[in-house]
């Protein structure tokens, strides 16, 4: 047996997280009472920077392998990881304040953020159905910890218990997925596997079976309906960092784990999964805008308005196309920014014994706080895909893409959809602006949190005037 | 007559009566030990295909801890069965169906039709000191020493999850401190008093 | 001797050991003194019943413990490969293996400065 020993230069930036991560963990654990967590959360903000700063030194235009070729660094990896560590960075920037009123400001919070980083991390780079196992597992196990660490709370409690039930029963699905695959293929590398299946299948019955399997777990994870139960739940039940965090970056690890085991895998059997991603992107569309019309918990709300994004997601991924993919990632890189701005305004309205989630908090936000306001403002222009917001200019990339596949009716579908949920965005903006306010009480002060807001919002309205760089980038990444 | 197939039913037989037994008993401990007798007749199974090491963990781990966890949580929670039993003739139908399109399904697709031995070929039978843990070492520490340090940090988070969110320290509970025992010294136990002296003849009035 | 016999033997080996223990039982019932009464089955407190249901032996706290051995339970399942090619796969696998405890040992250190190993 031959034995090629691994480059650890590549893996970099996954060595650099668990190792900071494990010296953060002592570090906290050993700290003194006194200094608090001040020390944990600036260390854990300078490991994501250093993350950031690592893979960016690292990148190279080839993709390079390690680890006997089940590891990858290519342009599309580089990407999504630069975009998790900043996001990541600016949740826990949000949800700084709000720990330390909630009581869960300790050590283990942000450990098992950084753990979560990595477990994503191993996810996007993964060129192997085991890594991808891994770390999603390892995201997972973070997940469902971070949501029942406030655990007083029996509503956490309860979230958490939903979410780890149906988590566990899809990673046993997509395991399952992956053994039939495993079967007919004779591999794990998802290289071996496009190689294997282009020589032609034999066994097409049993392909077909794995990859639906393969799909119910992924739409779980993605939370497309049919498999939504959790979302509502879990985002309505964990405290609101910890929704905040759940709620964007995964997504971008999603998309990557979508990539590389749809496009990178299977694509030479694109016609199979194109018919079940249509399904579950029209289902995702249509309940996630209707149900979320009904919904009095912003949390909630937001949770539908995801899943019909995530339908959006679906939708640039199916058509199969290069310009269908670099759309999808502009569409997740779009929406973890707009949904950063919408959980931390939640964040940033809440205080201690109160949680502004009800959409009534936000009545009259125009009296108390304009500025807030009219960022919130942009906010839901862009989620609901107004011009000259960036939501917009996701939208119309996802269906362009769709349109150039040939699959107009499925755009129409799209549009009509999209065009409903509008209303449940703009019943947000006309409470801030035309109802009088409930609460009087004062808003949150903090620096950090207000600068962050506010570049978070003009993001939002300058990338929507000038999306061109963000689009070349993923068209870079993607081609 | 090989022995092999008749094993093979035997255990089978003994797997699918187990694997019933946990979903059908009314007692949770009698279905933890039927799920037992499961992963016993799993792990023959295994050792039937080869995979001695991965049969033996099996039991080490499934029968050693995670049953015991089972265990635990069924003597924990103060389960009122009859109660839990409730929805069961409601969603008997809905499972009834679901299980049977299921393995209707399984049964076309995983059949012998497809995965049967004139589709697949026999594997190589191995010599009898052929080693299984041997094999699966000399990959494991190289080829997948990725996924295998990975585990570890999954291991790691397991662990501070399960104590982050189970212990809870009871700050009234009277315990031993052995660090302050052994490190006591002769000042803080002893106390030396000065007296001043009786005089015995003036006791003795 | 056949594949056959030597599985016969076996058999019968299994037979005999299980007729051993059972004629245990019944030389016991033979030979002892023993009363069947039906109240003997029932728990019971100072001779009345059980007021509380006799289920509820542990306390959840012990939980945490059986979380950690299950922890430990599964790296040792890694340790056994591990001793086996440990010679010819020589440094690298010290290497592997000198990672994969010091993960697992900070989890250790971690618990101990929580003190959830101490007994309360």
């Amino acid at each position: 047996m031959n034995f090629e020993s691994p480059n650890l230069v590549t893996a970099m930036p996954e060595i650099f997280v668990l190792s900071m991560a494990c010296i953060i963990l002592l570090v906290g654990v050993y700290q003194s009472q006194k200094s608090g967590s001040l020390v944990v959360y600036l260390l854990t903000q300078a490991t994501l920077l250093g993350a950031l700063i690592i893979t960016i030194g690292l990148h190279t235009a080839t993709p390079e392998f390690t680890f006997e070729n089940t590891y990858v660094k290519d342009t599309m990896g580089d990407v999504l990881k630069a975009f998790i560590y900043l996001v990541a960075m600016v949740c826990l920037l949000y949800s700084r304040c709000y720990l330390k009123e909630q009581n869960i400001d300790r050590t283990e919070y942000y450990v098992l953020v950084l753990f979560a980083v990595l477990g994503m991390m191993i996810m996007v780079s993964a060129h192997s159905m085991l890594l991808i196992y891994l770390g999603l597992e390892l995201l997972s196990l973070c997940l469902y910890a971070l949501v029942a660490l406030k655990r007083d709370s029996e509503v956490c409690t309860e979230a958490a218990m939903k979410y780890f039930v149906l988590g566990a029963l899809a990673s046993g699905i997509l395991l399952y997925g992956m053994s039939l695959i495993y079967g007919i293929t004779g591999s794990l590398n998802i290289l071996e596997i496009s190689e294997v299946l282009k020589m032609g299948v034999e066994m097409p019955l049993v392909l077909n079976m794995g990859l639906v399997f393969i799909i119910i777990g992924l739409a779980f994870k993605l939370g497309a309906v049919p498999f939504h139960m959790w979302v509502p739940d879990v985002y309505h039940g964990a405290p609101t960092s910890v929704t905040l965090f759940i709620g964007t970056v995964p997504k971008l690890a999603a998309f990557g784990m979508v990539m590389r085991l749809l496009v990178d895998g299977f694509e030479v059997v694109h016609v199979d999964w194109q018919t079940m991603l249509i399904v579950l992107a029209m289902l995702s569309i249509a309940i996630g805008n209707v149900i979320a019309i009904a919904q009095a918990n912003l949390k909630r709300m937001l949770a539908y308005s995801t899943i019909s994004h995530m339908g959006f997601l679906l939708l640039g991924v199916l058509t199969g196309t290069a310009d269908g993919y670099s759309s999808a990632m502009f569409y997740t890189i779009v929406y973890t920014i707009m949904s950063l701005g919408a959980f931390g305004m939640i964040i940033m309205l809440s205080r201690v014994g109160f949680e502004a989630d009800n959409i009534n908090d936000f009545k009259g936000l125009n009296d108390r706080s304009p500025w807030l306001a009219f960022m919130m403002l942009i906010l839901m222009f862009s989620m609901a895909g107004v011009p000259p917001t960036v939501g917009f200019f996701a939208k119309l990339a996802v269906l362009q893409s769709v349109v150039s596949t040939g699959m107009i009716w499925l755009a129409v579908f799209a549009v009509i959809f999209s065009v409903i949920g509008a209303f449940y965005y703009l019943r947000i903006i006309k409470l801030m602006y035309f109802d009088t306010a409930e609460d009087q009480a004062p808003i949150r002060t903090d620096l950090d949190m207000r600068i962050t807001m506010s570049v978070n919002g003009v993001m939002v309205l300058g990338l929507g005037l000038y999306p061109a760089g963000l689009m070349a980038l993923c068209y870079a990444a993607i081609s | 007559m090989e022995i092999q197939p008749i094993l093979f039913y035997v255990f089978s037989a003994i797997l699918v009566v187990a694997s019933l037994a946990v979903i059908t008993v009314k007692n949770p401990v009698y279905a933890a030990f039927s799920l037992i007798l499961a992963f016993f007749t799993c792990a023959a199974l295994w050792i039937l295909l080869e995979a001695e090491f991965l049969a033996l963990t099996l039991i080490l781990v499934y029968v050693g801890a995670v049953m015991v966890l089972f265990l635990f949580v069924v003597m924990m929670l103060d389960i009122n069965i009859s109660q839990l039993r409730e929805g069961f003739a409601r969603y008997l139908p809905v499972g009834l169906i679901v299980g049977f399109i299921i393995f209707a399904q399984m049964a076309v697709v995983l059949g012998p039709d497809t995965f049967g031995l004139d589709q697949i070929a026999d594997p190589v039978k191995h010599a009898a000191d052929y080693s299984n843990t041997k094999e699966l070492g000399s990959v494991l520490y190289t080829v997948y020493v990725y996924p295998f340090e990975i585990a570890a940090v999954i291991l790691l988070v397991a662990i501070i999850a399960a104590i982050a969110l189970t212990l809870r320290r009871r700050p009234n509970v009277k315990q031993q401190n052995i660090d302050a025992q052994v490190r006591v010294t002769k000042e803080e136990r002893v106390r030396m008093v000065k007296m001043t002296a009786d005089k015995k003849d003036e006791m003795n009035q | 001797m056949g594949m056959l016999q030597q599985y016969g033997i076996l058999f019968g080996l299994i037979i005999g050991v299980i007729g051993f223990v059972l004629s245990l039982f019944a030389l016991n019932r033979a030979i002892g003194k023993s009363r069947i009464e039906l109240a003997k089955d029932v728990p019971a407190t100072a001779g009345k019943l059980s007021r509380d249901p006799v289920w509820v032996r542990y306390h959840a706290r012990y939980y945490g413990y059986a979380l950690l051995f299950l922890a430990f339970d599964m790296e040792m399942a890694y340790m056994y490969p591990w001793a086996v090619v440990y010679k010819e796969v020589g440094i690298v696998a010290l290497l592997d293996m000198g990672v994969f405890l010091l993960i697992l040992f900070l989890g250790l250190l971690y618990g101990w400065s929580q003190g959830a190993f101490r007994r309360q």
